[in-house]
Parts: structure tokens; sequence; C-alpha cells
């Protein structure tokens, strides 16, 4: 599939084009996808080289496993599905307790964009985020950043509607606690 | 609808996740109600608060990163498919019989390996037994010839040697 034949193509027909080994169209996929992915895995993980692991492990996944793709959900959920087991597995490998997930990062992370508040305010909120367990992490960050319905959330996480609900319920009225003193939230 | 079912509900009405009917009892009360207000306020301002993280950039170069990753393994994949290719080719006409034909052929061979086996064991002892005959005939030297078929060459030379006495082969 020549490249701009690619590009306006939906992500099953791309799905379908890169199980014939065309690389141009994973090339799409990749520049369409990155910045879920890498964000994704940034937020979950919290560490800058970490994520950029995980996220090209995402697509190389993809990559291998495209013969075997089926569109019967989203493409989108199918990425942060392998997204979210890949940090599951880097969490579980390289830090068994979830207090090591508040490091201060002087340069590795992104924080230079974040100016939209103050980088100290910026830290206190990630760190109040990266605080959370990882399952109710997950389930907020696919809400507010990714923009995930429940049911997409339930599916990236194989759980029920009720769980995701209750996950997004607690990391709320955790994060409501951590950020009252800031007077954020 | 009471405070308790509503607060229940309120982050997933937050999230606009709720059947229209449900949304819009809650917004009836949210109306009427302000302590539910403060704490739907609260949830917002959660909200707020991971929006003001930003947009995450994606590293230089991720992109070139990964296809360069994808490039190598989709080579890599393809030099295995071949050698899997090639092993597979190598004993397609096996794999295409039918069992029973499968079993024939290996028996054949098994039962070759083993006479093959057999034969060259009764060779070399027949040899062995052949040098013993020949050791205590006196014709040590002759024992290839011996048993000659009777009118051939060897056994006219072996009638010959045992009438004269020629280089110490002696009766």
């Amino acid at each position: 599939m020549k490249e701009n034949n690619v590009t306006g193509a939906s992500d099953d027909q791309l799905m379908q084009a890169v199980a014939h080994g065309d690389l141009d169209a994973f090339n799409i996929i990749v520049l369409r996808y990155q910045n879920h992915a890498w964000r994704t895995a940034y937020r979950l993980l919290g560490d800058a080289m970490e994520a950029e692991d995980v996220a090209q492990e995402t697509f190389l996944k993809i990559l291998k496993a495209a013969p075997l793709y089926r569109p019967t959900a989203s493409f989108r959920t199918y990425l942060y599905t392998i997204a979210y087991r890949l940090c599951l597995d880097t969490r579980k490998k390289s830090r068994p307790s979830l207090m090591d997930m508040i490091p201060d990062r002087p340069s590795t992370s992104p924080s230079a964009v974040e100016n939209l508040v103050s980088r100290e305010r910026g830290e206190e909120i990630r760190h109040a985020l990266e605080s959370l367990p990882l399952n109710q992490r997950t389930a907020i960050v696919l809400k507010h950043d990714e923009g995930l319905s429940y049911a997409e959330i339930a599916q990236v996480m194989d759980t029920s509607l009720k769980s995701v609900e209750m996950l997004i319920r607690r990391a709320r009225e955790k994060l409501q606690l951590k950020l009252f003193h800031l007077k954020i939230s | 609808m009471r405070c308790k079912k509503v607060l229940s509900h309120l982050n997933a009405y937050a999230d606009h996740e709720l059947s229209s009917s449900l949304s819009c009892e809650i917004d009836d009360h949210l109306h009427d109600c302000g302590t539910c207000q403060i704490q739907f306020e609260h949830i917002l301002g959660v909200g707020d608060s991971l929006n003001a993280l930003g947009v995450l950039p994606v590293p230089d170069g991720f992109a070139d990163r990964v296809m360069t990753e994808a490039r190598s393994s989709v080579l890599l994949g393809a030099e295995n498919k071949n050698f899997f290719a090639w092993n597979r080719f190598s004993l397609q006409w096996f794999s295409e019989l039918s069992i029973p034909v499968r079993l024939v052929a290996c028996t054949t061979v098994l039962l070759a390996f083993f006479l093959g086996m057999t034969m060259s064991r009764e060779i070399s002892l027949s040899g062995s037994h052949r040098a013993a005959a020949s050791r205590e005939a006196g014709m040590e030297g002759f024992e290839w010839f011996s048993p000659s078929p009777p009118e051939s060459l060897e056994h006219t030379y072996m009638i010959l040697a045992s009438s004269f006495d020629v280089g110490g082969i002696s009766r």
C-alpha cells in the first residue's frame, strides 16, 4: 500500500496492510498512536525511560500480532490493552513497592511542557497521581487523558463496568484528599 | 432522588456515562441540593488538576526508533521463516503420506538397519572362522581363497598349492 493511500486509511485497514507485511502502513500507525502509547505508559510507570521501552514494545507486539488481529473492538482499545499489560509486567519486574513510584526526577521527565501550572504544582499533582495503586491510576488516566469510556476501560483492564466505576471513584477521592492542601481541587 | 443515590452515581454522571433519564434526575437534584453540588464540583476539580498536567510530548526520534526495530524484527522473522520452511520442505514428502504407508516405510527402514547389522556381524565372524581354519590347515595367507567353488581358478590354485611344497607351505 502506497503512503498516500495509507495516510487516510482506517486503523483496521492499516492493520490488514500490516498483516501483509506493509511497513509503510505500520509507520502510519506508529505516527498516529505514538502520543497515546507513550503518554499512557509514562503516566502509569512514572519513568520516561521505562515508558519509552513499553511504548516501543507495544508497537512491536502489534506488528508481530498483526496477522492474528481481528477488529472485534476498536484498535485504540487493543493498543491500550497491550500497553497496560506491558506496564503491569514492567512494574512487577522493576519495582515491587508502590511507594517507590514517587521519585524525584529532575531531568528525564518532560515537565517543561507541563507549565500550564507552576512546576511545583505539576510535580505535586503528578506525585499524587503516582501514589495511587496501579489499577486506580490506570482507570483515571484512561478516562481523563485518553478519553476512553467505562466500557472501553473495562475491556482494557479485563474487568467489569462496576469495577471501573469503583476504581475511578476511589482514585478521585484519594486525589481530592491529596490535592486539597494545594486548593487546586 | 436521595443524596445517597446521587452521590453513588456522581462520578459516572461527571463522565457522561449515565442514561439520559438518570442524568436528568441528577441534574434536577444538583439544582436543588448544595451539598451534592459541592461534591460534584470537587469531582470536576480533580479533573481540572489532571488536565493541568498538560500534554506530554513523545521523545524525539521515537517513531524512527520503533521503525528501525520493526524492520530488523521483520528481517529476522523472514530468516526464521525461511529456515523453518526449508525444514518443513525436507520432510514434507513424509508428512503427505498416509499413516499405514508411513508405518511401512518406518518398518522397512528399521528392518534394513537390523539386517545390515546382522550381516556385518556374520561377515566379520565368518572371516575370523576362515582365518582360524586356514591356520589349522597350514594355509595361512590363502584363507580368502577358501572355500572356493570347484572348477574355479582359485580352486585350481589351491589344488596346485596343496600338491607342491611352495614357499613354506606344506601339508
